[in-house]
């Protein structure tokens, strides 16, 4: 352990040599090396192209095919520090109300830094808040969802359908009752202000490097298929994605199933250990379906694609 | 790259290692339980506990709040041994010592007695598990003029190959020396509050219930003991 943590101190000193500063800041000026960085907000691939059913890593594997129709986002407050260097620190408070599905093409650019310090920020978070009446309508989301989610003071607001030929809807508690549902929507929207920290990309070191001179392009990534996991994860996504506890949870069996009707779920009858289901993890208690659906919903900060940003803090 | 000055920060590093370093640590573990009582579960049953014995372990202590295979590495701390223990005794039961370093601690990552390490191609029972399983029970739960006695073991099995059942359990503590103690709280009339004994309302009269393995009965208490009902972990004064 030990020589964990001397390798770290080592590689740190170092990386701070390869810049050639150890003081910069976002704003100081001088001699020092010099570099830019643009902040994109990315979506998954799941959020404008759904989930397939299938036996791939990233399909549904219970049979499920999943569609969205709306997913908007609340996000923004990027920071930046680098713990090489207690004086350099970036930092973009301004929060974005965002149509995930209706990105602007190139991306939503959510902050810019110019001529700033040219050094590896390792210490990288950013936030999905509650909106409020000060969060600011991004390029590509209408009026009306954007004075929404601000009403609700949502995080996150999803609507889109679940679909399965032969699909069925059984009751969590008698399992072996069930009635035929082909399609099952959703619209949940949820106040689950979170802050995601510690980000890091798929491979490599923690946070970004501005190179000397150049522009470092970073992508916090909002994940659209948390909710179908089977485990709260904590780093590497090892899991299994499957739908069916959203087609037992429409208890009136109206071909939509609620928050409300979630939230009189018992988490312990819709995931079961039996079928890969572990809840541990999360940073709420899990009671209840509904319970889950927001515990995932603090966990869709992620970083650079495939990226996370494992530590998680509840936002007010 | 100005090389005196890398060198400079380097050395500035390795000393500040040296000055405030970690230092290697052992201290005892122990497990308190919590005295049986009546808690209402679901359906308007009431439960009572008779027996509730609990392998808990091995764990593994991390720096970071969230901890995973891949986000905890090396463990600041960890309590290898697993023993069964009476989780319905008040008192201090002794779990074994905790091997590690100074340091802070932001989360842990535990078994209940049964693992799955990287090395291993299917879950099994440590040596310490309770007759094999990670925890035992008996009981019973009451509606009305309705009486059902119940005996349940539970196994918390890893969902994957070099995991643990509990991952990224949130828990907070600065060890500064050995001289500390880690104190293990768990409280098993919690475990069965989730359970709804509706699911087994039509069992003669005068069985036992055995939990099956694969009922929502088990799984209840499952979710429990790992995610909503957790096991509490405090460092005291020895």
């Amino acid at each position: 352990m030990r020589k964990h943590l001397m390798t770290g101190a080592v590689c740190v000193a170092l990386s701070a040599c390869e810049t050639g500063t150890d003081d910069a800041s976002s704003s100081s000026g001088g001699a020092q090396a010099k570099g830019n960085a643009q902040i994109f907000l990315e979506a998954e691939d799941t959020i404008p192209e759904g989930l397939e059913p299938g036996d791939g890593e990233e399909n549904i594997q219970d049979g499920w095919t999943v569609r969205y129709d709306k997913f908007l986002a609340v996000v923004g407050n990027f920071r930046a520090t680098s713990s090489a260097n207690s004086q350099a620190s970036l930092a973009k408070p301004d929060v974005l109300v965002v149509d995930l599905r209706s990105l602007p093409v190139g991306g939503l650019v959510l902050a810019e830094f110019t001529d700033v310090a040219a050094i590896r920020y390792d210490r990288v978070g950013y936030d999905i808040p509650n909106a409020s009446a000060s969060s600011t309508c991004a390029p590509g989301i209408s009026a009306d969802d954007c004075a929404m989610m601000k009403q609700n003071g949502y995080s996150i607001f999803i609507e889109g359908v679940i679909s399965k030929t032969d699909g069925q809807s059984c009751s969590p508690t008698q399992p072996n009752q069930c009635v035929a549902a082909a399609e099952v929507r959703f619209r949940w929207g949820l106040a689950a202000g979170t802050a995601f920290d510690d980000c890091a990309p798929p491979e490599g070191d923690s946070g970004f490097s501005i190179p000397t001179g150049g522009t470092a392009q970073v992508k916090p990534t909002i994940h659209g298929d948390h909710w179908f996991f089977t485990n709260i994860t904590q780093g590497e996504e090892i899991t299994e994605r499957k739908a069916q506890w959203i087609a037992n949870g429409d208890l009136d069996h109206d071909g939509e199933t609620t928050l409300a009707e979630l939230g009189q779920v018992a988490a312990s009858d819709v995931f079961p250990a039996s079928e890969g289901y572990n809840l541990s993890g999360a940073i709420i208690p899990v009671n209840t379906a509904r319970d889950y659906v927001e515990a995932q919903a603090r966990t869709l900060g992620d970083f650079q694609g495939e990226g996370e940003c494992p530590t998680r803090r509840i936002l007010d | 790259m100005n090389t005196t000055r890398c060198i400079c920060i380097f050395l500035a590093f390795v000393l500040s290692c040296g000055a405030s370093g970690q230092r290697e640590v052992e201290y005892a573990a122990v497990g308190v339980g919590r005295a049986a009582r009546v808690v209402e579960a679901r359906g308007g049953w009431q439960v009572t506990l008779e027996e509730a014995r609990v392998a808990l372990g091995p764990v593994y202590f991390c720096a970071t709040q969230a901890a995973s295979a891949d986000l905890c590495p090396s463990a600041r701390a960890e309590l290898l041994a697993t023993w069964p223990w009476d989780a319905l005794d008040p008192r201090s039961q002794h779990l074994g010592t905790v091997h590690g370093v100074t340091g802070s601690i932001g989360s842990a990552q535990y078994d209940f007695g049964i693992v799955w390490l990287e090395t291993d191609t299917q879950p099994r029972a440590l040596q310490g598990a309770v007759d094999g399983h990670s925890a035992v029970f008996r009981g019973r739960a009451t509606r009305g003029d309705r009486t059902l006695r119940f005996v349940a073991n539970i196994d918390a099995i890893p969902r994957a190959q070099g995991t643990h059942v509990v991952q990224g359990a949130r828990t907070s503590a600065d060890v500064l020396d050995s001289h500390t103690r880690l104190e293990v709280t768990v409280d098993p009339n919690l475990w069965w509050s989730g359970v709804d004994f509706d699911e087994f309302v039509d069992a003669p009269a005068d069985d036992v219930v055995v939990v099956p393995a694969d009922s929502r009965a088990a799984n209840a208490v499952l979710v429990a003991m790992t995610a909503n009902a957790t096991p509490q972990f405090r460092w005291v004064a020895p």
